[in-house]
């Protein structure tokens, strides 16, 4: 645990020590809050149910960014060969420079709950919706980010890791594409729940399910894992 | 008890090995210049010293207890600096310092001690709250320094740790380590043959994944006294070799084979003090042609790194042959 909690405040520290994070989270809110007075001025809706869906697109494009250094930046520095030998279990340094990341992701969607005050102030929005928004939103900020730490991991080139980040989520955003044929029933179904574009749908409205939500752990339960795996291979390699 | 203990350990990475067998053991208080040329397999020995990578086959023990099954445990018998002092430039001194205490299972007063005491040992104080990122090559050696004996270490890993420095700064770091190498069993890396000999007690070289020599530098020179190699053309070297062991004063003769190419033999004779019989000896045989030349042994690491490269290069052509 003290381990575990020196990676999260060391991990914490270089993120606000590099001019990446801190950009990263300021085109984030700038182009929220753009696209969210936009809609308010222009298309006079007050909802939140299309910032959620810009939150996600936006944060499918600005993750890669944040997550291409968490371990390729480590690789390519050295500095892995010294956390791999420090006593210490590989799922603490995962786990540790996750959780950093999770309180990025929470900073980032913190920012935009700014938005929801002139709703307050002018309106009666319904808040339950709102909280189911920013729990579905969060899901996909921490599945992007796990995906993005495992790519790390195997990476020592932070732009290679980027794009490799960003092909697996515009894959997984796509992947229901081939169930429209429906060419097998059982896969087209398979598919259109791993499919983020489908998951989407519901959760930035609000509606929270069992199977997303379990979707969403199990792929970030998943990537964590390989990102430890992908710790190991490197002693046996 | 051994503070390291090498026993037949292998290392392959794929189908190619690294390691052969390697045995050896280091005792507490020791300090040992890991050598050999580049691809010997140094780095990857200190590796599997720190926990970096696991051995294949054999068994390595920190302190009595084996590498397998207790990883976390023997991490914190180690302290490692690996090559390039790999640092993180955003943070300070001591919040990096705070980092690997941390990690090395150190809290509160312990952590604070055991980091007050790394500033004052590497001279860091001046530098405490700089950003790593703006110090010179000398500081960031003497940070990762600093980190390795955090936790106070039975064993102290160094891989290349004066390389880079400038002449001050290579003995400032030298008289640094050999501060903190009290009582600890320390392995230090080195291509630098001059800090090898300054640093280390003892020289280990490797060649091929192989060790090819365990040498002590301290005492060799006092326990073996004069070392002497005749090259010998004469016959019946056996008698030679009894007549020479025989004299008093000799502690060793040897006798290296011939080859086809030159058939005379190199003989190595160890005295304290030349005995007159042998000054006689040698000049008698110079004059009848049986010893073609006598020099005293060169016992620089450098000597000794050749001689053993050498050798071992050509034991591995006769064996090929």
């Amino acid at each position: 645990m003290n381990a575990l909690l020196a990676i999260f405040v060391k991990e914490l520290r270089e993120y606000f020590a590099t001019p990446i994070a801190l950009a990263v989270v300021a085109v984030f809110w700038a182009l929220c809050g753009y696209l969210f007075s936009f809609h308010l001025f222009f298309v006079s809706t007050a909802q939140m149910v299309t910032s959620f869906h810009n939150m996600i697109i936006l944060m499918l494009l600005v993750m890669p960014l944040l997550t291409m250094r968490i371990f390729a930046e480590e690789n390519k520095s050295g500095t892995m060969e010294l956390l791999l030998t420090l006593p210490m279990s590989d799922y603490a340094t995962v786990l540790g420079k996750y959780l950093a990341g999770l309180f990025i992701v929470c900073l980032m969607l913190g920012g935009t709950a700014t938005a929801v005050v002139p709703l307050v102030f002018y309106g009666e929005p319904d808040l339950g919706p709102i909280w189911g928004g920013y729990v579905g939103t969060f899901a996909f900020g921490a599945m992007f980010l796990a995906i993005g730490l495992a790519v790390s991991c195997a990476c020592t080139n932070q732009v290679v890791a980027a794009l490799i980040t960003w092909g697996i989520l515009v894959m997984l955003w796509f992947i229901d594409y081939p169930a429209a044929f429906d060419f097998i029933p059982g896969l087209s179904a398979a598919l259109l729940h791993m499919s983020l574009s489908s998951q989407h749908v519901d959760l930035i409205r609000g509606v929270l399910s069992g199977s997303a939500l379990i979707y969403f752990a199990s792929v970030v339960v998943f990537s964590l894992f390989v990102a430890v795996r992908l710790l190991r291979l490197r002693r046996t390699r | 008890m051994a503070a390291i203990v090498f026993d037949g350990v292998c290392k392959s990475f794929g189908s190619r090995r690294v390691l052969h067998h390697l045995s050896f053991r280091v005792e507490p208080g020791e300090i040992v210049g890991l050598l050999g040329p580049n691809g010997s397999g140094k780095t990857t020995t200190l590796r599997l010293i720190s926990g970096y990578y696991q051995p294949d086959a054999g068994r390595l023990t920190i302190q009595g207890v084996a590498r397998e099954g207790s990883r976390g445990q023997l991490k914190r018998y180690v302290g490692y600096l690996p090559e390039r002092a790999p640092l993180y430039d955003s943070l300070t001194v001591t919040q990096y310092l705070h980092f690997v205490g941390r990690c090395k299972g150190l809290r509160g007063g312990e952590l604070k001690a055991s980091v007050e005491a790394s500033i004052a040992a590497f001279e860091l104080a001046s530098v405490a709250k700089t950003a790593i990122a703006r110090l010179s090559k000398g500081f960031r050696q003497r940070v990762g320094l600093g980190q390795a004996i955090l936790g106070d270490p039975a064993v102290l890993l160094l891989d290349e740790a004066t390389n880079g420095l400038d002449p001050m700064q290579i003995i400032e770091a030298r008289d640094m380590i050999r501060q903190v190498a009290k009582g600890r069993a320390v392995i230090f890396s080195s291509h630098l043959m001059q800090e090898v000999e300054a640093l280390c007690t003892r020289a280990i070289i490797l060649r091929h994944g192989h060790l090819i020599t365990d040498v002590s530098l301290d005492a060799d020179a006092n326990e073996q006294g004069t070392v002497i190699l005749l090259r010998w053309k004469g016959e019946s070297l056996p008698t030679l070799l009894a007549t020479l062991n025989a004299m008093p004063g000799v502690s060793q003769a040897t006798a290296e084979g011939s080859t086809a190419s030159d058939p005379s033999h190199v003989i190595r004779v160890c005295y304290r003090e030349a005995p007159a019989s042998l000054n006689s000896m040698l000049e008698h045989a110079m004059a009848q042609g049986q010893v073609l030349s006598v020099e005293q042994e060169d016992r620089s690491v450098e000597a000794i790194l050749v001689d053993a490269v050498r050798r071992s290069d050509r034991l591995a052509a006769e064996e090929t042959a």
